[in-house]
């Protein structure tokens, strides 16, 4: 038999974080990284 | 003078100065005497420190040499495979970090028994260490072995002098100190890694001659393949948001805005270092096409003679040392706060807690060592672990921290955990002919059809999303208050 301990106004929940800003924040982290690689493969065929 | 002497002397240096800040930072632990200082730093490090031990953690030997290996095989593809923990490592700093923080954890199985029961905690503790152990156990033996080519002794002698720097300063100096050494060590990894590159361009006469020497699709950022390059890019994040020792770096910067600059410089730096490795990788198959990958790196620190190279193998094994000593910290948090603590002896002083951290310390490295020296491939091996923690725990992990509603589905986070570790291990066994080829051409790195943590992430998504609705769809509220009281008491 499992339980949880419900955690009611958890402190953790005070820090906001939306979700479309989590996306979007993610979207353009991984597209600094695709960038990053896609600039090297340029480099490496001039 | 004598190239050994010449070693000797770099070596004593550059051990006794890692040593000398354990002590350094043993004093001020022995005047705090608790053990969230030992583990934590106290929660009062600054940022340049916490940025720069994050880059050291997330480099170590396996990255320079293994990530070498990969760069001769695959070219820069293989950053597919690495910088993606960076784009993870900050976006952490941005949402998760400062969450966690306000929840008073030290460790990820804590953070589940906040929530749930005994039983939740152990299998993360169990999914936590087989990556950190992982870790430590293949660094180690690398570390061991850099010494013994360095210095043509034992492979044991090599392991007791050089683990035994490692858990000396680590033991004696806590947090502290493996948040400086590993300042100290990144900017040694960053200087005596990417000064690699320009000199082997030279060496292979000029940019353009390079350019035109790479053998086709090195140069190709696709040349893993679409699926190989998304399942190490899934993995690497997945590895990231589970990953206690950079959590733990997080937890202990002094303020949640430090936390969150931290993260974003630490990982940005190393976002823009991680492309070194698999440059360093392609440099070596220009200059020295008919070496295996696993002697890439080694070859090339060998380009400006036998002095230069004792500067590279300092490198190579400061990396090494800033990973073992952070991933060693993590483990003892583990096996002190979740089960000595927790199962043993709840009531035990901070200040005898200290001092069983640092025994467990000392046995966790010395333990890992001797298991290293079973593990033939350094990278790959150190991925079984990462890839088990990603397909099971990471997604639980993750969702607990954002989805409030999971908080309240125990069977459904228990299933998703062991479900989708269980369907990363699966995979790789079942595509354990991945590693036969690996062995047979001397690689680094293993291609599978289908990454295994691509098999284990649905199927942990699709137990916790499918199971916590079904798990919570009839809670009342004068079911969660019951709940509530119960967690009061």
């Amino acid at each position: 038999m499992m339980d949880f301990k419900y955690i009611e106004n958890d402190p953790m929940d005070e820090y906001e974080a939306p979700v479309w800003k989590m996306v979007l924040s993610f979207a353009g982290l991984t597209g600094l990284f695709i960038g990053y690689i896609a600039l090297w493969g340029l480099i490496l065929t001039i | 003078m004598n190239i050994k002497l010449f070693a000797l002397i770099i070596m004593i240096l550059f051990f006794g100065g890692m040593i000398w800040i354990g002590m350094h930072y043993s004093k001020k632990d022995k005047a705090q005497g608790d053990s969230d200082n030992f583990i934590l730093a106290g929660r009062e490090a600054p940022l340049i420190i916490v940025a720069g031990s994050l880059f050291a953690t997330w480099v170590s030997s396996a990255t320079i040499m293994g990530y070498c290996g990969t760069g001769y095989s695959v070219g820069i593809s293989g950053y597919w495979s690495g910088g993606c923990f960076m784009v993870a490592t900050m976006w952490l700093g941005i949402w998760i970090v400062p969450k966690l923080r306000r929840s008073g954890i030290t460790t990820v199985p804590e953070f589940m028994e906040r929530y749930f029961g005994a039983k939740h905690r152990i299998v993360a503790l169990v999914l936590s260490l087989g990556r950190d152990l992982g870790v430590i156990a293949s660094i180690t033996i690398a570390l061991a072995m850099m010494f013994m080519n360095l210095f043509g002794i034992g492979l044991i002698p090599s392991m007791i002098i050089t683990v035994g720097v490692v858990a000396l300063y680590t033991a004696s100096g806590g947090m502290w100190a493996v948040l400086v050494t590993d300042t100290i060590q990144a900017i040694v990894i960053l200087v005596g890694t990417t000064i690699l590159i320009p000199i082997g361009i030279i060496k292979a006469g000029g940019i353009h001659t390079f350019n035109t020497a790479i053998p086709a699709g090195l140069a190709s950022p696709w040349n893993a393949g679409v699926t190989q390059s998304i399942g190490w890019f899934l993995m690497g994040c997945f590895i990231t948001f589970g990953y206690q020792t950079v959590l733990q770096r997080g937890l202990a910067a002094k303020d949640d805005r430090t936390a969150k600059r931290s993260f974003f410089w630490g990982g940005m730096m190393a976002l823009i270092w991680y492309i070194v490795p698999f440059l360093t990788g392609v440099v070596a198959r220009v200059i020295y096409p008919n070496i295996t990958p696993t002697e890439a790196y080694m070859t090339l620190a060998n380009i400006l003679g036998p002095y230069a190279g004792v500067f590279f193998v300092v490198v190579l094994m400061a990396s090494a040392m800033s990973t073992i000593s952070a991933c060693i910290l993590t483990s003892t948090s583990n096996f002190t706060l979740d089960l000595y603590k927790r199962f043993i002896n709840p009531q035990v002083s901070d200040k005898k807690l200290v001092r069983i951290q640092r025994i467990c310390l000392v046995v966790i490295v010395v333990a890992c060592a001797f298991i290293g020296k079973a593990l033939p491939y350094i990278l790959e091996l150190f991925w079984v672990g990462g890839r088990i923690m990603a397909g099971g725990l990471a997604p639980v992990f993750l969702l607990l921290i954002l989805w409030p509603r999971s908080r309240r589905a125990p069977y459904a986070t228990f299933w998703a955990m062991i479900s989708g570790a269980g369907g990363v291990i699966a995979a790789q066994i079942y595509q354990a002919q991945a590693s036969i080829a690996a062995a047979g051409t001397g690689g680094v790195v293993f291609l599978f059809n289908i990454d295994p943590v691509l098999v284990g992430l649905p199927i942990c998504f699709a137990v916790l999303i499918i199971g916590v609705f079904m798990e919570t769809r009839n809670q009342t509220t004068e079911y969660l208050e019951k709940h509530a009281a119960h967690a009061l008491a």
